[in-house]
């Protein structure tokens, strides 16, 4: 029985006053129980804040560029063409009163003749003085000569007036609509589609081929390697019997060289890109140890991009991923009980009536008692991997390397264990909140080998045994595991090179 | 299901607009009760957000038998006792302890005075000792009885008769110098 309970004249003000306030909370409490009870909402802006957000902004514009940069390339590269193409003229202005090229179309005319046209003029005139030179042209199509070349035209022209009269009366030039061929003497140069991107127009087809021989030596598109098939610059004096020497008949002492179109082709090589791009999708599976934590499991997906160089077998990749941390929380159930162990008893003597009243009273002992339970907890994480990757060995198709880098791990969705009460009739007393409350941001480091498949030219299936070391641990300081964190685990997954 | 279960409901699936919802409904009522135990506004803060933490993490052990804000209330009331008793472990028992000296009985206010405003009442009890504060508060807010004092704060219930005197001859003092 409730003891009487005396109330006084300030209790009761007091009782009057303040029972049922209800001040205003404090404006930025809400805040703060929301953050301990951990992300349960995500916004896009939180990743803008502070220091996440100015690297989530970092990898977003690395992207960009490296997206910007494969497009770029991607587009070079389509231009230059795959199959011996049009050569699109490129020597022409021989006057037709004197060589009987006809010229037929005025389309546009690509090479820059003012600076091609003087060498050859030069060649025309080396060979002159050797007076063993044959000119032989042969052009497939007709030539293309468009209005802005006319300048050239009459640069030439000027070269060719030059000429004494015997010197203009050279074989004729054979244009049969398929080649067009200037034969110096020793080599037969062809000129085929990998002409450097300047010298190369969109356009109709008009001459698959163009040849420069030198004498009887050829080089023909077929047996030019269709990779880096612009070929080195052809000297006189490096050609299988060539008996001139190099600079013979030069004004200059200049070593004999290609036209200057073909000169200009070398830094083109440039142009072929060192790069290969790829996407990869993979998932993984791993454990989560630390001392003095049972191991969880994560479970993640990760969608990256990636550029490698081909020659140093390096690659750097960055991507997003979607990580799913499942835990185990714990918690200290307090129960008390008080059990009755007996009674004591006194009388107390009425004397009005003469009798006793006997007065029992319980014995009682106080138990508190705890119980542990666990339950269920899960967090998700978007990562940000910034991935570097070394091929080691390599074998027909199957490619052995190691997978080394950091990754930025942030919090977007939590949902903390919650106690559930394992003895729901006892009395309650208090509940203990064991469980380690991961950090909202994590940064990891992961180094992994990386077992790789080629199962055909476009697709990888990889194999990754990896360990994860937590930088910054995982847990909230207040409270985490004696030992660092680490982790375990196998990523698989496809890559797609570009 | 009324809107108090599913409220219920939304905050035990981890909604944060089911909590935040709870929140904006009972924490004007619960910082009252905060603010009675605490010494100050920030103490109050404290405690209010501790409690809200709670409330939410043993959300599944309220079996729905009485009613839930008075649940509420006694485990908001229950992590101001923890607070205060964490962070003034030592001052507090010393001050239980002491049951020798009873104060002398404070001097009768005018019964026609009016009486000061709640803000007023309330800066009263936080300036009150904190064992004071805290039986005073257990007595005539919570219902207590000196026996139950006795076994939450874990002491005699002569102390707390004691410092239940105390807390209210201090008071009536305050309230009548206010009233000179």
């Amino acid at each position: 029985m409730k003891e009487n309970k005396d109330i006084h004249k300030v209790d009761t003000l007091f009782r009057q006053s303040l029972e049922g306030y209800s001040p205003p909370p404090p404006p930025g409490a809400w805040k703060k129980i929301k953050h301990q009870l951990g992300r349960g909402g995500w916004s896009p802006l939180w990743l803008l804040k502070g220091f996440n957000g100015l690297i989530a902004v970092s990898v977003v514009l690395v992207s960009a560029v490296a997206l910007f940069i494969y497009n770029s390339d991607s587009s070079m590269t389509e231009e230059l063409p795959a199959k011996p193409t049009t050569a699109e003229s490129i020597i022409h202005p021989i006057p037709d009163s004197t060589d009987g090229i006809k010229q037929e179309n005025t389309t546009n005319d690509i090479i820059n003749i003012e600076s091609e046209f003087p060498l050859i003029a030069e060649k025309q005139t080396e060979q002159k003085q050797q007076s063993k030179t044959e000119v032989k042209s042969e052009a497939q199509n007709t030539q293309e000569v468009s209005a802005g070349n006319h300048t050239a035209d009459s640069k030439i022209e000027q070269d060719w007036n030059s000429l004494s009269s015997s010197d203009k009366n050279l074989p004729d030039v054979e244009r049969n609509g398929k080649d067009e061929t200037l034969d110096f003497n020793t080599v037969t140069f062809n000129r085929n589609s990998d002409l450097p991107e300047q010298v190369v127009s969109e356009g109709p087809e008009k001459v698959n081929t163009q040849e420069m021989s030198y004498g009887e030596t050829s080089v023909s598109s077929d047996v030019l390697p269709q990779e880096n098939s612009i070929p080195e610059i052809v000297s006189a004096e490096n050609i299988p019997g060539n008996t001139q020497p190099a600079d013979s008949g030069s004004s200059e002492g200049s070593k004999p060289t290609l036209p200057a179109a073909f000169a200009g082709s070398k830094p083109e090589l440039t142009g072929i890109n060192p790069f290969q791009y790829y996407f990869g999708l993979s998932g993984s599976f791993g454990k989560v140890m630390a001392q003095g934590l049972n191991p969880n499991n994560v479970y993640s997906v990760n969608a990256v991009i990636g550029i490698t160089h081909k020659k140093s077998d390096f690659s750097i990749e960055t991507g997003f991923g979607y990580s799913y941390f499942r835990d185990k929380g714990a918690f200290t159930f307090e129960y008390f009980r008080r059990d009755t162990t007996g009674y004591t008893g006194h009388s107390l003597f009425n004397a009005t009536d003469s009798s006793y009243l006997i007065i029992f009273t319980p014995q009682t002992k106080d138990t508190h008692s705890f119980k542990d339970t666990t339950s269920q907890a899960s967090y998700t994480y978007i990562s940000i991997p910034l991935h570097f990757t070394r091929k080691i060995v390599g074998f027909s198709k199957f490619n052995i390397g190691i997978k080394t880098g950091p990754s930025l791990n942030l919090l977007i969705t939590s949902r903390e264990a919650q106690p559930e009460n394992p003895m729901p009739g006892a009395n309650l007393v208090s509940v203990k909140n064991n469980s380690y409350q991961k950090l909202s941001t994590s940064w990891q480091w992961m180094v992994a080998p990386q077992l790789s498949w080629n199962i055909n030219r476009r697709f990888v299936f990889r194999v990754e045994p990896s360990a994860v070391f937590y930088l910054n641990n995982l847990y909230k300081p207040d409270n985490r595991p004696s030992g660092k964190p680490w982790g375990i685990g196998v990523r698989t997954g496809f890559m797609y090179n570009f | 299901m009324d809107k108090e279960e599913k409220l219920i409901e939304g905050c035990l699936a981890g909604k944060r607009k089911a909590q935040n919802e709870l929140y904006t409904r009972f924490s004007p009522i619960l910082y009252g009760i905060c603010l009675r135990y605490a010494a100050d506004r920030f103490e109050a803060q404290d405690i209010l957000q501790e409690g809200f933490v709670r409330i939410f993490s043993s959300l599944s052990t309220f079996g729905g038998k009485g009613s839930f804000e008075g649940w509420m209330k006694r485990i908001v009331v229950n992590n101001a006792l923890n607070h205060i008793r964490n962070r003034s472990r030592q001052g507090l028992f010393s001050e239980f302890e002491d049951t020798d000296n009873i104060p002398e009985p404070a001097p009768e206010t005018d019964e026609n005075s009016p009486p000061p405003d709640t803000a007023t009442l309330l800066r009263l009890i936080q300036e009150l000792p904190e064992g004071y504060r805290m039986v005073f508060n257990l007595y005539v807010f919570e219902d207590y009885t000196h026996k139950e004092i006795a076994e939450v704060a874990g002491i005699s219930e002569s102390t707390s008769k004691t410092q239940l005197m105390r807390a209210r001859n201090l008071l009536q003092k305050k309230i009548s110098f206010l009233h000179q």
